[in-house]
């Protein structure tokens, strides 16, 4: 486990460095432990960005602290987020955070005594989503306009895990396209959900980009399953623009735009909008408690960049993080707000919307 | 498809792929032997090492590591009556009854040839269906799913002991409690008590460590000197290896469960010890000495859940579906080294998904081969004056249930199921159906109520779900007759007089009656799609009771009047109970660490009658241990709340 050359090598740099750079270079973590909280437990796609980041923030920041992963589960990320709310901005303690985070300071009423909007992001790593159907659908090969007039007149059912959770992104996609016979069928996960459409059960359908890649990709090439959309992508101006992983395929905009000649506005494209910046924008996120100084988060900022290049770990993460442009400093913080930020008006219409879609009261 | 298993078993017995599988292995067995710590602790622990070593040598660490922990889970479910993993939960009813008698050596030695055989079987299994499971998996669709779940509802019917109703009740109280916390459907919080802890449901392994280990410690502690009364556990390996051999059908039968159930992703291997055990039951001769320390109730729990695995490794391979934690991990592990299960990968890459059976068929043998050669060494523990042993384990239960969400709220459920076990073993109330039915619970409400959306009526119509429901009601049938003519020679109803002498019985009785209450109550301001299953489940319960005492009183051979508490031994029932609830308050108030400290020497002086010196030095070597632990793997320990307070 410990390798004494490799330690030997790098405090060597590490006194050239501190030496070549002495007075900016006041922070060292050398001999420290530093905690990356998970509120979720072992095994979960945020529990896997905070493993695949651990060895290399290690190495990456200053003075090679020995780094743990520390999972703090419990009432769907809301034990660890309180947690952490309480927790010193001393650059010890940073969390990973994934769309049910922001979800849950939304839906968990007074439990959730946490503000995402007070802590300080370290680096937001988007991710896009896809919205897909089934053969029985009929609309391969079809333009995505009018796949979607097709869809218009159907009935569907759609696979979510909740009323509130976090394929809420897609019901408002599918809403805004004018899709609006859907029948929830709750308390499926993302994979069940697959295995059901495949089944030919349910025939809606989303995915995170690196997901569809793995896990629907090779059904869309043998014709089961038919991609017609993306969720889109906010740009630092909050401009949609394609899907960085699918240059190709249009986004929920562009189609809405064709369908109808205007841009979308009005209450659901804000819903829409808060709900893309929370489930693509926000995809999985590493924060710093609030009250962190600006040197520390950079710091940490610097070390992620520098894992970022670091060709190990673009080998060890399967080039996910470098499809999508990881957003940093002002263009994170911009984003945390729009996920977050509703008037009073905005949530009531919001929460109103989801018991009428879901048709269970809130 | 014979080309790529042979090219596979060449890189499977290379020396790189047979070093690493071997460094798994002895993880593996470690991670088994501690209770608390399983595949997934020990998979965890292991991710970060695994980025950037060769794909071969990750699949031979991690699937070692994986596929041993439940041949190695079996030596505390045996030897000290704790289950290793929730997986040998069913292990523990036969295999400590055995330790008990002194057989400890031929329970193990049987639990060891069926893994072996369960594991290999598993392994075959994944081979052969590998190819064209791909349709056989699509063909059990949500119906197909919520059919399954009542097969195994239906088996918890041979686990019921002798009044029906009372084991049906029982499973009842189980569903009701599965159901406390976050809805599996509407996600919205239920019996939650306005605290988040139990906003997500009660893990699974708390409720077993507090049904099935703390009522087996207190009631040893309370009646016997030590765990093995008869002679040593040396002997008896001869006879474990031939008793398997003699049930071999039964390994294979129950090996078929543990893969069938294994690829469901979900049911997890909790419930599927338990179900090769009441399946043990239903189709053995003279089935009535399971559970007084019948070899057979060892073998079957033992070789369906090292069979599992193969099972649980097709949904994860064949759509990259974990079926549970510890899948998860290591398909987060696969990808992490470039390997992507899917079905591309099946498609196209047949000789890493070989590699991968070779590495479960060869973790296999390695595991059994090590706890065999292990086995006489740790048998020893049997031997032991039980009160030195006891504070250990109390501790060592601590450390399992905090494992579960590190919250002292695991410490709190532990208690609370700790003495529920307790009276439930006294008053002969079965705990096997209560621990089914919270985990069929959700899984139950879930597909219930999928299944009614999706298809409606026209559930009917198809040929899977017609044939399963045959199977279920052949089930039912078999076990409606079987307890009828088995109650024909039962005792007759206990006399009036004794239900005066002892109110225990009933003030047990009326608490689950008004659990079920206050839950019925209470249910009613759910919205119809969050209420509908609490609200059934809390009347299920009460008809169930009403049942069962009425039956008590007409129909000759039910009742359920039993008390298992004769004679006293070291301490009382009641005082038993009291040490246990004091060990768990003194931990959740002063941390692990400090128990061991102060607890322990306090428990071994006053109740083991032992000496200061040799006291210190049994809880100097716990805390040593501890330590190790702690330093070599990070594992965090309830830190007390005390402390919290003062700083």
């Amino acid at each position: 486990m410990f390798n004494r050359k490799s330690f030997l090598r790098s405090s060597v740099a590490a006194v050239l460095l501190g030496l070549a750079a002495a007075p900016a270079m006041a922070l060292d973590f050398a001999g420290k432990k530093i905690t990356i909280m998970v509120p979720f437990k072992e095994g979960g796609g945020s529990d896997g960005y905070a493993r695949t980041l651990q060895p290399f923030l290690s190495k990456h920041l200053p003075g090679n602290p020995r780094i743990i992963v520390k999972n703090v589960p419990g009432g769907g990320s809301i034990k660890g987020a309180n947690k952490f709310q309480m927790t010193e901005g001393d650059g010890l303690t940073a969390m990973v955070a994934s769309t049910s985070t922001f979800t849950s300071s939304i839906f968990g009423g007074d439990k959730a005594r946490y503000d995402m909007t007070s802590w300080e992001p370290v680096v937001l790593s988007p991710q896009g989503s896809i919205l897909f159907t089934t053969s029985k659908a009929g609309i391969g090969g079809m333009s995505p306009a009018g796949a979607v007039e097709k869809l218009r007149a159907a009935s569907h059912k759609f696979g979510i895990k909740s009323p509130t959770g976090s394929e809420l992104r897609a019901v408002a996609a599918f809403n805004l396209l004018g899709i609006e016979n859907i029948e929830p069928v709750f308390g499926l996960g993302a994979g069940a959900r697959r295995q059901a459409m495949i089944r030919g059960e349910l025939d809606l359908g989303v995915e995170p980009f690196s997901a569809f890649k793995r896990k629907v990709a090779p059904y869309t090439e043998s014709g089961e399953l038919t991609a017609f959309a993306t969720l889109g992508f906010f740009d630092d101006f909050d401009n949609v623009i394609r899907d960085p992983g699918l240059p190709n395929m249009k986004t929920v905009y562009e189609i809405y735009r064709e369908l109808n000649g205007r841009a979308p506005e009005g209450q659901l494209w804000e819903a829409y909008r808060r709900l893309v910046y929370m489930g693509v924008m926000t995809s999985k996120s590493l924060f710093l408690p609030q009250g962190t100084s600006p040197e520390i988060v950079k710091v940490w900022s610097d070390a992620v960049k520098k894992t970022l290049s670091d060709p190990k770990f673009i080998e060890a993460s399967g080039g996910d993080f470098s499809v999508y442009p990881q957003l940093f400093g002002n263009s994170a913080k911009r984003s945390v707000l729009n996920a977050l930020t509703m008037s009073d008006t905005q949530r009531e219409w919001f929460f109103s919307w989801i018991e009428k879609t879901m048709k269970v009261p809130l | 498809m014979l080309v790529d298993i042979l090219n596979a078993a060449q890189q499977a017995f290379s020396f790189f792929h047979l070093s690493y599988l071997f460094l798994g292995v002895v993880l593996g067995l470690m991670v088994g032997i501690i209770p608390g710590l399983g595949g997934s602790a020990g998979l965890a622990l292991t991710l970060p090492f695994v980025a950037g070593i060769d794909p071969s040598a990750a699949i031979g660490m991690m699937i070692g590591l994986q596929a041993v922990t439940a041949t190695s889970d079996t030596f505390p479910s045996v030897l000290v009556g704790v289950p290793g993993t929730a997986s040998s939960q069913a292990t523990v009813v036969d295999g400590f009854a055995m330790s008990k008698k002194g057989r400890a050596a031929e329970a193990l030695s049987a639990a060891f040839t069926a893994s072996l055989i369960g594991g290999l079987f598993g392994a075959i299994v994944l081979t052969v269906t590998i190819g064209f499971a791909e349709p056989v998996i699509l063909a059990f669709g949500l119906a197909e799913q919520m059919m399954l779940v009542l097969l195994a509802v239906a088996l918890i019917g041979s686990l019921t002991g002798s009044n029906v109703f009372k084991g049906l009740a029982a499973a009842a109280m189980g569903m009701l409690i599965g159901t406390i916390g976050s809805s599996p459907t509407t996600a919205i919080p239920r019996f939650s008590l306005d605290t988040i802890y139990l906003i997500e449901p009660i893990k699974v392994v708390l409720i077993g460590l507090g049904l099935f280990a703390v009522p087996e410690i207190l009631s040893v502690l309370r009646k016997q000197e030590r765990i093995s009364e008869g002679a040593l556990a040396g002997k008896g390996w001869v006879q474990g290896l031939k008793a398997a051999f003699a049930n071999f059908w039964l390994i294979i039968r129950c090996s078929s469960i543990g893969s069938i159930l294994g690829a469901l992703p979900g049911l997890g291997g909790s419930v599927i010890d338990w179900v090769a055990y009441a399946h043990a039951k239903q189709s053995v001769k003279n089935p009535e000495t399971l559970g007084t320390g019948d070899v057979r109730g060892v073998i079957a729990p033992e070789a369906a859940n090292n069979a599992k695995e193969g099972g649980a490794l097709m949904p994860t391979l064949l759509f990259g579906i974990p079926g549970s934690a510890s899948m998860a991990l290591l398909l987060g592990g696969f990808i992490l080294v470039g390997i992507e299960p899917g079905i591309d990968m099946i498609r196209n890459e047949a000789d890493t998904v070989y590699l991968l059976v070779w590495s479960v068929a060869l973790a296999n043998i390695f595991g059994a081969a090590m706890c065999f050669g292990l086995a006489p060494m740790i048998a020893r523990l049997t031997a032991v004056r039980f009160a030195l042993l006891a504070p250990i384990l109390l501790i060592i239960i601590c450390f399992a249930a905090f494992q579960a969400t590190k919250d002292i709220g695991d410490l709190v459920i532990v208690a609370v199921f700790g003495v529920l076990g307790a009276f439930m073993k006294r008053y002969g109330w079965s705990r096997p159906a209560l621990l089914i039915g919270f985990v069929l619970a959700s899984k139950l409400e879930a597909s219930v109520y999928q299944t009614i959306t999706v298809y409606g009526s026209s559930v009917f119509t198809k040929p899977i779900v017609l044939v399963l429901a045959a199977i279920i009601a052949f089930i039912l049938i078999k076990t409606l007759t079987k307890s009828s003519t088995k109650s024909k020679n039962s005792e007759k109803p206990v006399s009036t007089l004794l239900w005066l002498r002892s109110s225990g019985q009933l003030v047990f009785l009326a608490s689950f009656a008004l659990f079920a209450i206050w839950t019925l109550y209470s249910g009613q301001q759910f919205d119809q799609l969050t209420g509908f299953f609490p609200v059934i489940a809390s009347s299920a319960v009460l008809i169930l009771l009403i049942a069962m005492v009425a039956s008590h009183f007409f129909i000759p051979g039910n009742s359920f009047w039993n008390d298992d508490e004769t004679g006293s031994g070291l301490m009382s029932f009641s005082t038993s109970n009291i040490v246990f609830l004091l060990f768990v308050a003194c931990v959740a108030l002063l941390g692990l660490l400090a128990s061991v400290i102060i607890t322990v020497p306090i428990f071994l002086v006053l109740v083991a009658r032992t000496k200061l010196s040799v006291a210190g030095l049994i809880s100097g070597a716990l805390l040593l241990f501890l330590v190790l632990l702690r330093l070599t793997i990070d594992v965090e320990f309830p830190e007390g709340m005390v402390w919290a307070l003062v700083s």
